[in-house]
C-alpha cells in the first residue's frame, strides 16, 4: 500500500520542536491578542526562557507529542500543534494548534497541519477521540474547527472574565469514526472529479 | 451571621488532612476498584499508605489555587472520605471541585451533598469565586443526583469519552455560578 506522508502536507512540514521556535513563540507572546485567544492564563509578553518552558516537550513523555509548523519552502515557523494530556486507557487526547503571527493566519496553513495532525493522532497514536478548548470570543478558531468536523460538546458558561465581560469556554470533540467517514466522503470526492 | 463554623454542616465536618495519621484510611479506600472508577478516570489500583502519605503531604501545602479538606462524620468523628477545591484560576474566579467518599456504608445517605454545600459556601463566600466547575462519570448517577439538586446545571457531556468494562461512557460537565447559587 502506499503509505501517505505524515509530517508533509501541501504548504507546510511538521518538525520537531526546536530552540528557534521558543525564540518565535516569544516574539509572538508580545502581540497581547495572541496569548489571549488560546489561554485563560492572563496573556504577558514572554521571556526565552519562559517560552522554552511552555512548549517543550519532555523528551520522554509519552503523553505529549509537540511539532512546529513550518513553511515548505522556506523553512520559517509559523505556529506550533501539538497533541498532550494523552489518556491511553480511553484513547483520548487534547489537540492545540496556533498560527503565531496574525498576519500569517487565514491562509491555509493552519488547516493543512490540522489534516496531518489529525491522521497522526487517529491512525498512528489510534487515539478515538480528540478535544479542543476555544473561547467563545474566538469565532475563527470555533469556524477552523468544526470545518474539519469538530462540534461542541461542552460550554462552560461565563468561565472567562476577559475584556470586560464573561465568556463561554467550548470544549470541541472530534472522534475517528467522524473522521474516517469524512476522510472516505473526500476520497470518494476525489475519484469522481478524477 | 450564621452561628455555625465555616466548616461545620449537618452531618459532617471539614477538617485539616493529617497526611501521618490519615494515609492508612486512604490506602484502605484505594482497595475498592469501585471507589475508585467513580471519580478518577486513570486504571484503578490499589495505592499504598506510603504512596497517600507523600500525596496528602503535597495536598496541603499552603496554596492560593487548591485547598484539600478531610470529611469528618459529625458522630464518632469518623474520617469519611475528601472534598477539593482547586485549579483555580483568580483572574476568572473560578475553580474546580472533587470529592470522595471513601466509605460505603456513607454512600447515598447525605454525607456528600452536606460535606458539598459547606465546600460551595467556603469557595463562594470565603474564596469570593464566581464559578464552580465539575465532572461526572454516566454511571454514577448517584453523584450527579447530588450535583443537581446542589443547583449544578448540566453543561455538556464529551460523549464515549471513558472506555471501562468493556464499553464506552460519556463524562458530564457541570457548572454552578455564584448567581444562580441558594443556599439551603
Amino acid at each position: 500500500m502506499d503509505t501517505l506522508p505524515l509530517f508533509s502536507g501541501k504548504k507546510i512540514i511538521l518538525t520537531a520542536w526546536t530552540e528557534e521556535d521558543a525564540e518565535a513563540e516569544a516574539r509572538w507572546s508580545e502581540d497581547p491578542a495572541y496569548l489571549s485567544l488560546i489561554q485563560s492564563e492572563p496573556p504577558r509578553p514572554l521571556s526565552l526562557a519562559q517560552a522554552r518552558k511552555k512548549n517543550r516537550p519532555a523528551e520522554d513523555a509519552h503523553d505529549a507529542f509537540v511539532f512546529s509548523i513550518r513553511e515548505q519552502k522556506s523553512s520559517r515557523v509559523l505556529g506550533i500543534v501539538s497533541i498532550r494530556n494523552i489518556q491511553w486507557n480511553h484513547s483520548l487526547g487534547d489537540l492545540f494548534l496556533t498560527i503565531g503571527d496574525a498576519a500569517e493566519r487565514r491562509q491555509g496553513y493552519g488547516s493543512d497541519a490540522l489534516d496531518l495532525v489529525l491522521r497522526f493522532a487517529f491512525h498512528e497514536l489510534n487515539l478515538d477521540h480528540l478535544l479542543a478548548t476555544v473561547f467563545e470570543f474566538n469565532f475563527p478558531a470555533r469556524q477552523f474547527f468544526e470545518k474539519a468536523g469538530f462540534t461542541e460538546e461542552v460550554r462552560m458558561r461565563e468561565a472567562l472574565l476577559r475584556f470586560g465581560r464573561r465568556w463561554d469556554r467550548l470544549i470541541l470533540g472530534l472522534e475517528k469514526s467522524t473522521w474516517e467517514s469524512r476522510q472516505r466522503q473526500f476520497e470518494g470526492e476525489r475519484d469522481y472529479v478524477g | 451571621m450564621l452561628d455555625r463554623g465555616v466548616f461545620q454542616g449537618e452531618l459532617v465536618r471539614l477538617a485539616a488532612i493529617d497526611p501521618a495519621a490519615d494515609a492508612g484510611t486512604f490506602s484502605g479506600w484505594y482497595h475498592n476498584a469501585e471507589f475508585q472508577k467513580l471519580l478518577d478516570s486513570r486504571p484503578a489500583r490499589p495505592l499504598s499508605r506510603q504512596f497517600f502519605e507523600q500525596d496528602l503531604g503535597s495536598s496541603i501545602k499552603i496554596s492560593n489555587t487548591q485547598y484539600a479538606f478531610a470529611i469528618r462524620a459529625l458522630t464518632g468523628d469518623e474520617l469519611i472520605g475528601w472534598v477539593e477545591l482547586d485549579d483555580i484560576e483568580w483572574p476568572h474566579a473560578t475553580g474546580w471541585i472533587g470529592i470522595g467518599i471513601g466509605n460505603p456504608a456513607y454512600w447515598s445517605k447525605g454525607y456528600g451533598t452536606d460535606a458539598m454545600k459547606i465546600l460551595i459556601r467556603f469557595a463562594f463566600l470565603e474564596v469570593g469565586l464566581y464559578r464552580l466547575s465539575l465532572n461526572v462519570f454516566e454511571y454514577n448517577e448517584r453523584a450527579l443526583r447530588v450535583y443537581e439538586k446542589l443547583g449544578f446545571k448540566v453543561e455538556g457531556r464529551v460523549k464515549n469519552y471513558l472506555n471501562r468494562d468493556g464499553r464506552r461512557w460519556d463524562v458530564i460537565y457541570m457548572g454552578l455560578l455564584r448567581p444562580e447559587w441558594q443556599e439551603t
